[in-house]
């Protein structure tokens, strides 16, 4: 419980780490709201206006003393460009990138876990060098390389899914496996060396002599001893997907918090970048926590917080 | 293992609810509708607010103005019915009787007093109030009938009074100073949903007084790659992209059973913006040096499939106000060269240029490989020009501060004349406008100022003629072509036309063969 109570005390300590680099760094580059948002053609007491309902005229370190305590109300702002709570756009879009990040690393786990297992099994025969080769190709290639080969197949070639878009079901099944072809690489390398090296304990080799059967070795002992690195990678991972994600987004019209912490960006509407990152970031930072707590779910002798 | 599998279940279990909130409200597409597709999200589709072109064209669909804008770019009234000027500084229309909001209210002129009140509020901060400096009062005089009071003489106040959509008193009053989520106007659509992920759908509005649309519904889906609309395009889910897709992908499209190409002159010049202060572009004989280097011929043929035509001046052809002058300076390396000895910059011997430049794009690709062949061509006469390719906001803050010695952009939907004046006169240097190249011409002054106070029309059309000529010859910008427009429409869209600056009305028109069946 008290490794439990420092995570969650680090949560925001973390996550004011998170903001304030945003928060300056997107101070630091050029390019004016107010130019973004109003164009040329205001009138300059107009622009001056608008400066000051932002606070925009105030200094920087005012600025963010400002931004920190609405952020500790809960309060994201109101977004320039949007006109809008960037709780609301947040709120409207962030379901959509949960659920391409979580069908992602479910198309990861499910087709890393069995493939890396099989090649551990079936170590230096052609099924574990498919596998590896079919790993490799999933971490080398480019996502929106594959979102695109993907969609011209599945969806132009074969009809089977829809090219892009938000529309049920079917339309999360090109997104994820683009977004988590990646992570499956990775994970499918780690499952089999990890494997291979518990299949190599003493204690593998006690249980088949004691007359266990190979499916009860692999299952009940080594695969879920193999599985902590994973587990711990599988969190560490989902920054990754959540980065990814954005580009995967684009590709497919995704209607994700990507998309708009690009437009964001581009439209210097610090609010909504600054709330974009915030949200990530405790998101991360929570799944990295559960992870952890996952451990001793899969392997009762892991006890959070203590030392070997 | 049995813990393994349950956090398995419970995660599956939490990604199907997930997927049943996050997709709650995506709707099938209907028969009767038509798909359209979009490279970016309107961020608000409050007209007062709205800037983008993607916004502008979606919310014509929904809102009228009291002018709209014919395909010479002359305007033409739209919920007006007539207007005419009572003296220099006022401006009385007559708004037509037949109008009837999505709402059913019907128009007054008390919608019209209201839109304009909302749009001059200081508070509200309006993107079209910078251009409406010139308006004293909007006044209601009766039901039908609105007086503009102009502290000065203004003469292109009809493409002024084009930008200002008009919504019911009501929904402004309600509104305040926030932006409406779902605006109520006149237009042929109504907005039925705006997830702002990615879907705006729209509905017909039975009672639009240009008639109500034939189809009953538009889908307008956000996809900002330009290989996914390719595709959405080729598999029929999407009808129409217009101005969407780039030149290298309109070829196989062309040949794709059941869709057409359709290209017509557009609304949009690009130039080279030069930097005046820059002690080497500051001299004119540089600038036309540089304009005799650069190839445009070439670029518009490979880069651009073809698909533009050279520019000679501001404003694109096809539109009243622009001037003939055929296509501008003619590509002559060796005429470029001799400029350049003139001016005193002889081309030394060895590797070293006659002088080093930096050029400034955003990171669109077309964008950037324009800029790598205007590079070669002007080594080709001894200028070393380095390419900088810049996020969108960093390139546009610099150009704005006069960061730069040249850069290309294009002005689009190029319909009001009085843009010379944002973009030449001398007191629109930035952050008053956008004379970026800080161009300073006491005689261009004079002539755009003028043609702002007076209404004869052919007395405006020679002084915009004068204004075209010496921008010709001092080159503030070296003016290079004119994009076409383009639309890829599927063979189903029955009467879809494109209108310069590639807008959207035309789907007011259109017919969906096979809806239904």
């Amino acid at each position: 419980m008290s490794y439990l109570l420092r995570r969650l005390i680090a949560l925001p300590l973390v996550l004011w780490a998170a903001v304030s680099l945003v928060f300056f760094s997107i101070h630091l580059i050029p390019g004016d709201p107010v130019d973004m948002v109003l164009g040329e053609t205001a009138r300059p007491a107009d622009r001056e206006a608008l400066r000051a309902r932002w606070g925009l005229d105030r200094s920087v370190p005012e600025q963010y003393a400002r931004y920190l305590t609405g952020l500790v109300r809960g309060q994201l702002g109101e977004s320039y460009s949007f006109r809008r709570p960037v709780s609301d756009l947040v709120a409207e879009r962030y379901p959509a990138t949960l659920l391409l990040a979580g069908s992602a690393m479910a198309v990861a786990l499910l087709l890393a876990i069995p493939l890396g297992a099989l090649a551990a099994l079936r170590r230096n025969r052609p099924i574990d060098r498919a596998s590896m080769l079919v790993a490799l190709l999933g971490v080398s290639v480019p996502n929106f390389w594959l979102g695109i080969l993907l969609m011209l197949v599945f969806s132009l070639w074969l009809d089977w899914l829809p090219v892009s878009g938000f529309d049920g079901p079917a339309s999360v099944v090109l997104p994820a496996v683009t977004l988590g072809a990646s992570l499956a690489g990775i994970l499918t390398r780690m499952t089999r060396s990890s494997l291979l090296d518990e299949l190599g304990h003493d204690y593998v080799r006690t249980a088949r002599a004691k007359g266990l059967g190979t499916r009860a070795t692999l299952f009940k002992h080594a695969l879920r001893n193999a599985l902590i690195p994973v587990v711990t990678l599988v969190g560490l991972q989902f920054g990754a997907l959540l980065a990814g994600a954005i580009i995967t987004e684009k590709v497919f019209g995704w209607p994700g918090i990507g998309a708009l912490l690009i437009s964001g960006v581009q439209a210097r509407d610090y609010p909504v970048v600054q709330g974009c990152i915030a949200v990530i970031v405790t998101s991360y930072v929570l799944v990295n926590l559960v992870t952890d707590l996952l451990y001793s779910a899969i392997h009762p002798r892991v006890r959070l917080g203590e030392s070997a | 293992m049995r813990a393994c599998i349950r956090v398995s279940l419970l995660c599956l279990a939490g990604l199907a609810s997930l997927a049943a909130v996050a997709c709650h409200g995506s709707e099938a597409t209907e028969a009767d509708t038509i798909v359209v597709a979009l490279d970016a999200t309107p961020q608000t589709l409050d007209p007062r607010f709205a800037g983008g072109a993607n916004a502008v064209h979606v919310i014509q669909l929904i809102c009228n103005a009291l002018y709209k804008f014919d395909r010479s770019g002359t305007p033409v009234p739209d919920l007006a019915r007539a207007g005419h000027f009572e003296g220099p500084r006022r401006f009385r229309v007559e708004l037509r009787e037949d109008v009837r909001f999505h709402d059913g209210t019907p128009l007054r002129a008390r919608d019209v007093e209201a839109s304009f009140a909302s749009v001059l509020d200081p508070g509200v901060h309006a993107i079209a109030a910078g251009g409406l400096a010139f308006l004293e009062r909007v006044r209601a005089d009766g039901e039908f009938e609105v007086v503009f009071e102009l502290r000065e003489p203004f003469a292109p106040l009809l493409y002024k009074l084009a930008d200002v959509m008009i919504l019911p008193a009501g929904q402004v009053a309600a509104a305040g100073k926030k932006a409406l989520e779902s605006p109520i106007c006149a237009g042929p659509f109504k907005l039925a949903a705006f997830d702002r992920g990615g879907r705006i759908l729209l509905e017909r509005h039975a009672e639009y007084f240009g008639g109500a649309p034939p189809v009953s519904r538009v889908l307008l889906r956000v996809l900002p790659n330009s290989a996914t609309r390719v595709l959405e395009l080729l598999k029929g889910s999407v009808h129409l992209v217009v101005n969407g897709v780039p030149p290298y992908a309109l070829r196989p499209l062309e040949e794709a059973e059941g869709l057409r190409v359709l290209r017509g002159p557009g609304a949009s010049t690009t130039y080279l913006g030069l930097n005046l202060e820059h002690p080497e572009l500051a001299d004119p004989r540089v600038r036309r040096a540089l304009a005799h280097a650069i190839d445009r011929a070439a670029i518009v043929d490979t880069l651009l499939r073809g698909r533009a035509s050279l520019a000679s001046a501001l404003l694109p052809p096809g539109h009243a106000a622009r001037p003939a002058f055929g296509e501008g300076i003619a590509y002559d390396p060796a005429r470029a060269r001799e400029l350049l000895d003139a001016a005193g910059y002889p081309d030394p011997a060895g590797p070293e240029p006659r002088f080093r430049i930096s050029y400034k794009t955003s990171t669109d690709r077309l964008r950037k490989q324009i800029g790598e062949v205007i590079g070669y061509q002007l080594g080709e006469v001894g200028i070393e020009m380095e390419t900088r390719s810049l996020e969108w906001g960093t390139f546009y803050g610099d150009i704005q501060r006069g960061n730069f010695h040249a850069y290309t952009l294009k002005w689009v939907g190029l319909t009001d004349p009085d843009i010379f004046h944002y973009v030449f006169h001398s007191a629109s240097i930035p952050p008053e406008g956008a004379n970026r190249g800080r161009y300073r011409s006491d005689r261009v002054d004079h002539w755009i100022e003028r043609s702002r106070g007076t209404a004869d029309e052919t007395e405006r059309r020679g002084l915009y003629r004068s204004i075209e000529k010496t921008l010709a010859r001092d080159l503030p910008y070296v003016f290079l072509w004119h994009e076409d427009d383009t639309a890829v429409v599927s063979k189903r869209l029955d009467g879809f036309e494109l209108e310069p600056g590639g807008g959207l009305r035309a789907l007011a028109r259109v017919r969906l063969h096979g809806a239904g069946s």
